[in-house]
């Protein structure tokens, strides 16, 4: 317990706990993990994408909870949002748009090619859409398309079907009132609040490890660095699969238990 | 060869539930570019060939 595995020694690690009689039949996906393997300009996509493929291979079961499932369908929406926005800019679009609206996205463009340098993912965060959202009129306006119109062409459908797909290939939402089996006890607000206020982590990830914690058989798996960190300093959170580098990094930082 | 795997089918539908359809302005558009870029890397290599052709001229 309390241990970071790199990807690479996933499948010995597979092995030693079948061999020591403590089976993992499953892994909890970090919203950064479900992201990298569905959005295929992220540079670690295809290095996920095998690690998920392997892992299916292995008979694990794949996992998400109501936290990273969310955060998962945000991300799609803002990124539906933002190729569709960019496309209104695109002469040959069917939509007229106000000239207040063009400038706003325009103005916005130039933020997502600063994002694009220091390697972030070209996509509008939700002050970004809210503002652009502000720009529009929600119905037609003097011949210009309204925002839920918009919202209907970019949005309407698709985060549903994106959501089936998850179901039926296999990505469980894990929940302690359905997977009753996979809990040993309920994971409780308190727990919670420990977890973050131990290495002071966000709510969001701290949630993860919660309900790793009272599950049986279960690692989880991340890219961010916040996790592993939290599972060195907690060692009774469980075990964390993270990518190599940051197992690596991990080592300058004198953990009382290693 | 390995048939694609679940999940590899999982992440292009969903891939793909995000791709646009283009008009047809747009795909002339694009044709341009990529015809543009064909008719530039033949311009390079041809003045490659060329740099080479007298390097070795200039040799002899």
């Amino acid at each position: 317990m309390g241990s970071v595995i790199s990807f690479s020694e996933i499948q010995d690690y597979i092995s030693m706990r079948k061999n020591s009689g403590n089976p993992v039949h499953g892994v909890i996906i970090d919203t950064n993990v479900l992201i990298a393997m569905t959005y295929e300009i992220q540079s670690e996509h295809d290095v996920i994408l095998d690690l998920i493929e392997l892992l299916m291979e292995e008979g694990l079961r794949l996992y998400t909870t109501v936290i990273t499932r969310s955060e998962f369908f945000d991300f799609q929406r803002r990124l539906l949002m933002t190729e569709g926005l960019l496309d209104l800019l695109d002469n040959s679009s069917h939509h007229r748009i106000s000239q207040r609206a063009s400038a706003t996205i325009n103005s916005r463009k130039a933020i997502l090619r600063r994002r694009v340098k220091a390697s972030r993912d070209p996509v509008f965060v939700d002050r970004e859409l809210k503002e652009m959202k502000r720009s529009f009129s929600a119905g037609p306006h003097s011949g210009a398309s309204g925002w839920l119109t918009l919202c209907q062409e970019f949005l309407s459908g698709k985060l549903l079907e994106i959501e089936e797909q998850l179901t039926s290939q296999g990505i469980e939402y894990l929940s302690p009132h359905h997977q009753t089996n996979v809990f040993v006890a309920k994971p409780s607000w308190a727990s919670a609040i420990k977890i973050a206020e131990t290495t002071a982590m966000s709510f969001s990830d701290s949630m993860i490890l919660n309900i790793l914690q009272f599950t049986k058989g279960l690692i989880a798996v991340s890219l961010d660095f916040d996790l592993g960190y939290a599972t060195l300093s907690q060692p009774e959170l469980g075990d964390v699969l993270a990518p190599k580098q940051l197992k690596a990094e991990y080592r300058r930082f004198h953990f009382p238990i290693a | 060869m390995k048939p694609e795997s679940k999940i590899r089918t999982m992440v292009n539908n969903i891939i793909n539930i995000r791709k646009r359809e283009l008009t047809e302005e747009q795909i002339i558009r694009i044709n341009k570019v990529f015809e543009r870029e064909i008719e530039e890397e033949r311009l390079e290599e041809e003045n490659r060939k060329t740099a080479i052709s007298n390097e070795s001229m200039e040799e002899v």
